[in-house]
């Protein structure tokens, strides 16, 4: 046996010593040359998975892969359970029959006018929605005015996760998928316009063309929701060439990357920021031939590449084409550029000195493939580890730094220099502008500030005065003051409004019982997701109050409110919810702070809060975008 | 000093690698059991351990059969397939056990090549096996060459 082994172990050996000599030249040429994929040889992430098991199973449990679904009793998550929902007097029904699911469009008569069956789902983290083709249609997907809140467990209508004030009707936001989801809730999407020679002539021919509405499509995908190749560039050439075991034994034994396959960890910063950006920074065609080729054959951007070369990321001050509002993308973004809608985190970062200092990217933090898929980020990655990373100087004592005891949301690094200022998708989100806190420029500017964020009874002053105070040695006497917050929830703009209302309630806290007030006022705002976020916000103090054994009887009626629904209804909500608040027990409560602005009997003191409201309807331009 | 029987052989060395694959399994159990992200996020190095496992354990198997019936064979079947049988049964599950350490994302290591080095060794002791298996009765206990050499000396 002695020899046999010998023999069968110089056998291997030599077969390896062989591989690792010759193997490796054999193929080096073709690894060293430039790859450029053919743009639509996709793969489909079921290839992948052959050989990349451990990605495609990591990747398999995100929201990316479930954004775009076709629609089964696996992947649509709302209730059909046949209820009636009204909307602008229109009622809908969302039901299900024989293991599909219809929506149900009632007349005046409540009788069933038009049923719609649903056929595909968008959306499977927040919030879903479904899409629908109309009988005379064709490939055309609508977006149906219902969608399923999953955090809420509720129906809303589709109006209710813009940020719009009231003024609004059943149809406003009415949307071709073709037209506007395919780009970004699906990998390598080809519109295919079918008649856009006819649209085209019409509109030379001065013609008011709705190309959205008109358009005919034969639309396909690479894969419907974000699949391998929306980060790693087309794979159909990559599977190909490496199911040949040589090139893959070559691939192991060099440094050499294989080019015909993107690695996000690989490519240059800006290569690899542009992965993400290209769905998660808002973006619009350089000219309007490349317009034309989007709705065509889709977006010409693929991995690997630099974003700039194919698209005009949105900032500020992007110019607005001709015949458009001036302000619409100025709206989008506070005053002093940070950005202030979800899907600018790409605008964020590079306008970020962590990003054109130092070598920070959005996998620096983020993964889809492992840890939490709530935000997507590794388990790692949850506290400081990626800013101490580089800003190693803190490791060793993160509090001499952050002047907030080391265990708290004062000592993490994101609390106050990635703070929550952004509106999106029925939440306030952190700002992926990473910045140092400036409360003086931040008040100048009308936009949140990280200190009072979380110090939501104190004044900007204050949060000045620390500033000097604790971190540039000038020490100040604190300043007295209003608070900031309800600064901006009564008299900031939509946006304004809406982060405060949020950050009202982030804990629950009895503490902050002298909010409930200014709450229920910011629950009559005239913009419904100002209203939802106060209303959280509300229940989530309540709770701190029911915690303490303090019961005001407010919670139960801000259950019973509908954000979106009928004025009058709200309006009966609201006055039960202040009557409570008047009858309430104040001796039980902690005092309310300096900056409460509210008088002896706990109400909104007067005529602070009215001047403040009245600044708040006064801002000229309403911001109405945003889902 | 006794020259040890082809067939003893194996039997010892059957039942050593069913102890040893044995708890190579267990070992693999206590990696799930406290989900050891070396062993369960790989999941190539999952396949090909437990494919060590497996192969080790059966091949062990093999050598306890051949050890209890590998004296029915001509003496110098029984040695030569002993010998390749015993071999194959230590290339195999070290080649996939190598294969999972030192691995790319979707290949096992250069250490695999160890398989089918095993694997060939395993056919032809099956082979010899076979070929002697089929000889008439006589020719299995009757004095082959090797035996013939033995006598001679």
């Amino acid at each position: 046996m002695r020899f046999v082994l010998l023999g069968s172990l110089a056998a291997a050996m030599t077969l390896a010593l062989l591989a690792t000599t010759t193997i490796p030249s054999m193929y080096q040429d073709e690894l060293t040359q430039e790859y450029s994929p053919a743009p639509h040889n996709w793969a489909g992430s079921a290839t992948c998975r052959a050989c990349h098991q451990d990605q495609h199973a990591s990747w398999y449990r995100t929201f990316h892969r479930t954004m775009t679904q076709e629609a089964d009793e696996e992947s649509v998550l709302g209730d059909f359970n046949g209820e009636t929902f009204r909307y602008w007097g229109i009622g809908v029904r969302p039901v299900r029959e024989a293991g599909r699911y219809y929506f149900e469009y009632l007349n005046e008569h409540d009788e069933v006018s038009v049923r719609l069956p649903v056929l595909r789902t968008v959306g499977s983290h927040r919030y879903q929605q479904y899409l629908t083709q109309t009988p005379n249609g064709g490939e055309t997907y609508f977006r149906i005015h219902l969608l399923w809140h999953m955090e809420d467990e509720r129906w809303m209508h589709i109006n209710g996760v813009f940020l719009r004030p009231d003024e609004q009707g059943f149809d406003d936001r009415v949307a071709v998928w073709n037209h506007n989801c395919i780009f970004c809730h699906n990998t390598g999407p080809q519109p295919n316009v079918v008649n856009m020679d006819e649209l085209a002539l019409r509109e030379l021919a001065g013609e008011q063309v709705n190309s959205a509405l008109e358009a005919r499509y034969d639309s396909r995908v690479a894969e419907l929701g974000i699949a391998c190749e929306a980060c790693h560039g087309p794979g159909a050439e990559h599977a190909r060439r490496n199911r040949n075991p040589l090139r893959r034994i070559a691939l192991h034994l060099t440094d050499e990357r294989d080019p015909t396959i993107v690695h996000p960890q690989k490519v240059s910063q800006a290569k690899s920021v542009a992965i993400c950006g290209q769905c998660h920074g808002q973006r619009t065609p350089p000219s309007r031939a490349h317009l034309l080729q989007w709705i065509d054959s889709g977006p010409t951007f693929r991995a690997g590449a630099e974003l700039e070369e194919h698209v005009v990321p949105v900032f500020r001050d992007t110019a607005v084409p001709p015949g458009i509002d001036p302000d619409l993308f100025r709206l989008r973004f506070w005053n002093d550029g940070t950005a202030r809608l979800t899907a600018y985190e790409y605008q964020g970062l590079v306008q970020s000195a962590c990003y054109t200092d130092k070598a920070l990217t959005c996998i620096s933090c983020h993964t889809l493939h492992s840890g939490d898929i709530r935000g997507n980020i590794s388990n790692a990655n949850r506290g400081n580890g990626p800013c101490l990373a580089c800003h190693t100087e803190f490791a060793d004592d993160v509090s001499a730094h952050t002047m907030h005891a080391a265990d708290s949301s004062g000592s993490l690094c994101y609390d106050c220099h990635m703070p929550k200022l952004v509106f999106g998708v029925t939440g306030i989100h952190r700002s992926h502008r990473i910045e140092v806190p400036r409360p003086a420029s931040d008040a100048a500017n009308e936009r949140p500030s990280a200190c009072t964020n979380c110090h939501v009874d104190q004044s900007i002053g204050w949060a000045v005065a620390q500033i000097d105070t604790l971190w540039r040695n000038r020490p100040r006497p604190a300043v007295a003051g209003a608070s900031y917050l309800l600064e901006s929830l009564h008299g900031g703009d939509p946006v304004e409004r809406a982060v405060a209302a949020h950050q009202a309630g982030t804990v629950p806290d009895s503490e902050r019982a002298w909010l409930i007030p200014h709450l229920l006022l910011a629950m009559q705002d005239n913009y419904p997701s100002t209203r939802n976020l106060a209303r959280k916000s509300l229940l989530v103090i309540d709770g701190g109050l029911q915690t303490a054994g303090i019961d005001t009887g407010i919670g139960a009626l801000a259950r019973q409110f509908d954000f979106i629904g009928d004025a009058a209804d709200r309006a009966v909500l609201i006055a039960g919810m202040r009557e409570a608040w008047q009858r309430a027990d104040k001796t039980r409560l902690p005092p309310p702070p300096a900056g409460a602005l509210l008088d002896t009997h706990w109400q909104p003191a007067q005529p602070a809060t009215g001047t403040l409201l009245d600044a708040g309807r006064s801002h000229r331009k309403q911001i109405a975008i945003g889902e | 000093m006794t020259e040890t029987s082809p067939a003893r052989k194996c039997l010892r060395f059957g039942w050593a690698a069913v102890l040893v694959f044995a708890c190579l399994g267990l070992l693999l159990e206590s990696l799930h059991l406290v989900k050891l992200p070396l062993y369960m996020e790989a999941q190539i190095r999952r396949e090909l351990w437990t494919l060590a496992h497996a192969h080790g354990t059966l091949l062990g198997l093999v050598n306890v059969v051949f050890g209890l019936y590998g004296s029915q064979l001509t003496a110098t079947a029984a040695h030569r397939a002993s010998a390749a049988l015993r071999t194959a049964a230590v290339l195999m599950p070290a080649g996939f056990f190598l294969g999972g350490i030192g691995n790319p994302e979707t290949d096992p290591s250069l250490a695999i090549v160890l398989v089918p080095i095993g694997a060939l060794l395993l056919i032809t002791a099956a082979a010899i096996a076979a070929f002697s298996a089929w000889q008439p009765a006589d020719a299995a206990t009757g004095p082959d060459k090797r035996d013939r050499k033995v006598l001679q000396k």
